[in-house]
């Protein structure tokens, strides 16, 4: 072989091997960045969000509500969302989902101080706007509505006031709301994220995007919004000047920061769910609004790490639930009623598998129901308070139809 | 809606049957094409023994010399595995299964930029199923027995450089550049991609035969592939792929080669090979970092054997090379072409068959090699056709190697015209649905409103032809599908469709005021559609029409959609029902949409009353 020849195949060969170890490291930053599981991070800056969960329970004057997802939760196409209702002359639950819509997406629900109660189909797979079921009988008749654009997926997606007013925010990228005067069917556009964003309001808390509506306890409507400016919640309420910022004094003040989890109007009763950070120590924190416009702030409830939530609601009082999964167990803390200061009680850890927890009664009819989900059975477990014991007191199974969305 | 929302399956009977009848029906005429060019090989041999016998037949014996020996065997290498190639391309599943399981895997990993490209020959090949699968068989036979029947001069020449060019084609669009633009690309699993050796083996077929004069070509071959194969030995050595692990442990998932393996045992095969596939893949579990080891070390001994350029070691690495290439044939990649969708045997067996040619054409040499030459004339050359009745051996050779290119037009034809239509075949909504049902009966009369609370009832759509479908407005599968169809439909109409209505009716009993007709129309974009109705009306009259036109409509409990048939009728000029049709959408893929639509067209369109 000629010199030039041997020369000319050893450059070949460097040159093959600088390439290979070029795409390897090219091959393998690719892999590394795809493989490694980063730790989420808030994109405002906040606490780790929890993520907030639809299943939920709620009281108003015809029963207690809860809204579960059954079936082969995990598949989206064989996940059916249930609602079912504990009325007041019964010990016993019954499924009431409105029919004629595929719910896959999610049921969002809420009611009023005077019964009424509007349910969401967050919309799922091809659907491009939410239809809306409503009944004033406890689930037994449902009338129909729809929102003209995409639910957001959240539990608070929906008010309903006592004066028949209605809220529904939107699942745009930002959220807009939309507002009716009564007619589930007829909707005109309340509020821009945009036009919250760059009010005075909106820039006092670096509002980033909308995450609930509410009404409060005169009926004003409430939007509440994610911020990025640390110890701001971004509780909104409109009055005759605009929207304006709630003030919350938070514990730990500018030094935490805030994230909404819930803003609730259910039953006429409104509250705030809080998720605090403070020097990498995140907690919960129940906030409900006064008579005269100020809030009232329960005191924390701190987390450890890793915990995920996967129920939260309201009492009759207005009082909060979370239904907390920690390990491998559960865990069950309510608030005790609305008003400053409010300390956090922990009830005996509900059965593995419970969906969420219900609340209803008063006094001595008071009763704690864990409505356990496997696939398409539903069983309710009450809690014994004297033993702080859940015995199994109900098994519903719900016929569901595997397949049947595609 | 039974089997709403699932895909064809790969065997479906209507696209198999299909399948065979277009490749039978092309056999036929290749069988034509044989019997012509019989006729034209006994008119050549009758000329030529008359020639013979008057003794005009100036013809001596060629002065060409032997085909060089890496040539040859190159030729008849390829020739052969483009042949088998062909052939797989046959298997039943291949309309179906090959973009969805072959061609989209492969590209799953690469960047966009690949992804689209290889998504374009997708949508050629899902749009006309038939037509694609039955084009690949016919050129990839056509060119294997090209190369096969055409030994030297021009015509394989020709050959090698189709060759080469049919292989980037499938290098690109089917093994989406082999997956060299993916992570974890590795050796093992087939890099640089089969289609290119395919590649290198035409190139080197259409090379001049002077190139074979020397060890040359065969020295840069052998040095190339070294130079590859080390390579490949750092790849595989690079940390941080995977590939130095076995089973999962540690919160780290299994290794690479090791979730490669199981995959392959999933393919369907014979009971041996999923035996030895599963030993390896628990031998690898155990002992992933000695395996990859040996890889790393066998590939990189390998690589310099070859480029050492020293004929004992390169014979010895050969020997090596070949029964390594055949271990990982079969323990990695399960042979290639098992499974129903197997389009070809690898890139072992081709990458084992280069090296082969390239040892031959170091060291195989007759030195001095002439060029093929035509008939000696010894004033003028010949003419072609003075070749074709001169010499019998080369105007064999020359019919045969027509007959396979005109077998390989056979598909390439068929292949051309189906990537400049953008609609799907019919055949594809005819496996969703089955076929239309011709039929010949007065259409049940309706009253309804519709989406702008109007009257409308089946008299008032006399004079045009109406497409009646049943649609439910608040549906999240298949309604929005259906809708879509309707729309194509109405644009391959074109202004023809000023003689259609197209007609939903609303099959939901509880959601279906007209606010929600005219939801659903903003939410599929048919609101400025002018030969659009959405029909609805009272409870009672809704049931009646549903009735009256056979549509089961029921209530689901547990948050289920409303269960309904999925139906249309094709109402002629005169309110006659011609044809009913399932209109179910099945995947609702583009090219199910399309080919529905394309359906639906063909059957309105000759109603359609001329102005």
């Amino acid at each position: 072989m000629t010199r030039v020849a041997h020369r000319a195949r050893l450059a070949l060969t460097v040159g093959a091997l600088g390439a290979t170890v070029l795409l390897g490291a090219g091959g393998t930053a690719h892999l590394r960045a795809g493989d490694v599981l980063l730790p989420a991070r808030s994109s405002i800056g906040g606490p780790v969000p929890l993520g907030v969960p639809l299943a939920t329970s709620f009281s108003s004057p015809d029963g207690t509500w809860a809204d579960v997802a059954m079936g082969r939760v995990g598949q989206l196409v064989n996940t059916f969302w249930q609602t079912f209702v504990l009325r007041p002359s019964s010990s016993r639950w019954t499924l009431v989902t409105p029919p004629g819509v595929a719910d896959n997406g999610g049921l969002v629900s809420t009611s009023s101080r005077t019964g009424r109660v509007l349910a969401g189909f967050v919309a799922s797979q091809l659907l491009g706007y939410s239809p809306l079921a409503e009944t004033a009988d406890a689930g037994r008749a449902w009338s129909a509505g729809l929102v003209p654009a995409r639910l957001a997926t959240t539990p608070d997606a929906l008010a309903v006031s006592g004066h028949g007013g209605m809220l529904a925010l939107l699942g745009a990228r930002d959220g807009s709301v939309l507002a009716s005067s009564g007619n589930p069917s007829d909707w005109h556009t309340s509020l821009r994220a945009g036009a919250l964003r760059a009010s005075p309001a909106g820039r006092s808390c670096g509002l980033q995007r909308l995450v609930a509506v509410a009404y409060g306890p005169r009926g004003t409507p409430l939007v509440g919004a994610s911020c990025t400016k640390g110890g701001r919640v971004g509780i909104f309420t409109h009055t005759s000047t605009g929207w304006n910022l709630v003030p919350l004094h938070l514990p730990g003040g500018a030094s935490s920061s805030a994230g909404l989890l819930r803003l609730s109007s259910s039953g006429g009763r409104t509250s705030a769910l809080v998720e605090l950070d403070r020097a990498r120590q995140v907690s919960l924190v129940g906030a409900w609004p006064g008579t005269s416009g100020t809030w009232s702030v329960s005191t924390s409830l701190p987390l450890g790490s890793g915990v995920r939530l996967v129920a939260s609601g309201t009492l009759g009082s207005g009082a909060l639930f979370v239904l907390l999964a920690e390990g491998p167990g559960l865990r069950l803390e309510t608030t005790g009623p609305p008003g400053a200061g409010a300390t956090w009680q922990e009830l005996p850890a509900p059965p593995a598998s419970t969906a969420t927890v219900a609340f209803s009664g008063t006094g001595r009819s008071a009763r704690v129901d864990a409505l356990v989900v496997h696939g398409s059975t539903l069983t309710d477990d009450a809690l014994r308070l004297r033993s702080r014991r859940w015995v199994r007191s109900q098994t519903i199974k719900v016929p569901i139809t595997y397949g049947s969305s595609g | 809606m039974p089997g709403m929302g699932k895909p064809l399956e790969l065997t479906n009977p209507t696209i198999a049957l299909a399948f065979q009848s277009a490749l039978l029906r092309q056999s036929l005429y290749v069988v034509v094409v044989l019997v012509m060019l019989a006729v034209a090989w006994n008119v050549l041999r009758a000329t030529q023994r008359a020639r013979s016998a008057r003794g005009t037949d100036r013809a001596t014996a060629t002065a060409g010399g032997q085909e060089p020996s890496a040539r040859r065997f190159l030729r008849v290498a390829f020739g052969l595995l483009w042949v088998l190639d062909g052939v797989l391309q046959a298997q039943v599943a291949m309309p179906l299964g090959l973009p969805t399981q072959v061609i989209q895997p492969a590209a799953a990993a690469s960047p966009g930029w690949v992804q689209h490209l290889v998504n374009a020959g997708v949508t050629i090949w899902s749009n006309h199923p038939i037509t694609a699968a039955a084009a690949t068989v016919w050129i990839q036979v056509g060119i294997g027995v090209w190369l096969l029947v055409a030994p030297r001069g021009g015509w394989s020449r020709g050959a090698g450089l189709v060759t080469a060019g049919w292989g980037v084609l499938v290098w690109i669009f089917g093994e989406a550049f082999g997956g060299i633009f993916a992570p974890g690309v590795s050796w093992m699993f087939g890099a640089p991609g089969a289609a290119l050796l395919y590649v290198v083996a035409g190139l080197a077929v259409a090379a001049p035969e002077r190139s074979y004069s020397t060890a040359r070509l065969g020295r840069w071959a052998l040095a190339a592939c070294g130079t590859f194969f080390v390579g490949m030995a750092a790849l595989q050595a690079w940390p941080g792929r995977g590939f130095w692990q076995g089973a999962a442990s540690g919160g780290h998932p299994g290794g690479t080669l090791l979730t490669m393996v199981r995959s392959m045992e999933a393919t369907r095969q014979p009971h041996v090979l999923v035996s030895l596939l599963s030993s390896f893949a628990s031998f690898d579990s155990g002992h992933g970092v000695a395996v990859n080891l040996v890889v790393v070390l066998l590939l990189a001994a390998v690589g310099a054997g070859l480029a050492s350029g020293r004929r004992p070691v390169v014979r010895a690495t050969l020997a090596v090379a070949v029964l390594y290439f055949l271990a990982d044939w079969i323990f990695v990649e399960d042979l290639g072409f098992l499974g129903g969708v197997g389009t070809d045997p690898n890139s072992m067996v081709p990458l084992a068959l280069l090296l082969v040619g390239g040892y031959l054409a170091s060291y195989s040499l007759p030195l001095h090699v002439e060029e093929v030459s035509p008939v000696v004339v010894p004033i003028r050359a010949a003419s072609l056709r003075e070749r074709l009745v001169a010499r019998p051996a080369y105007a064999f050779r020359v019919l045969a190697a027509l007959g396979a290119i005109g077998v390989a037009l056979l598909g390439a034809g068929p292949m051309a015209a189906a990537s400049v239509n953008s609609t799907a075949s019919p055949i594809l909504a005819e496996a969703t649905d089955g076929t239309p049902n011709a039929t010949d009966f007065p259409a049940p009369a309706f009253h309804l409103v519709d989406q702008y609370d109007r009257p409308v009832s089946l008299a008032s759509l006399r004079g045009k032809v109406a497409v009646v479908t049943f649609l439910d407005p608040v549906c999240t599968s298949d309604c929005p599908v259906i809708a879509q169809e309707l729309r194509e439909a109405d644009q391959m109409l074109g202004a023809a469709g000023r003689g259609v209505e197209l007609v939903a009716i609303v099959a939901n009993p509880l959601y279906r005021s007209v606010a929600f007709t005219q939801a659903f129309d903003r939410a599929e974009g048919l609101t400025h559609l002018g030969n659009w109705l959405y029909l609805t009306g009272s409870l009672s009259s809704l049931e009646r029409t549903w009735n009256q036109y056979g549509i089961q409509v029921a209530v689901e409990p547990g948050g289920s959609m409303i269960a309904h048939s999925d139906l249309a009728y094709v109402i002629d000029a005169s309110g006659m029902t011609r044809y009913a049709l399932d209109s179910s959408p099945g995947a609702g893929s583009a090219a199910t949409r399309s080919s529905f639509a394309g359906l639906l067209t063909s059957l309105v369109r000759p109603l359609i009353p001329r102005a």
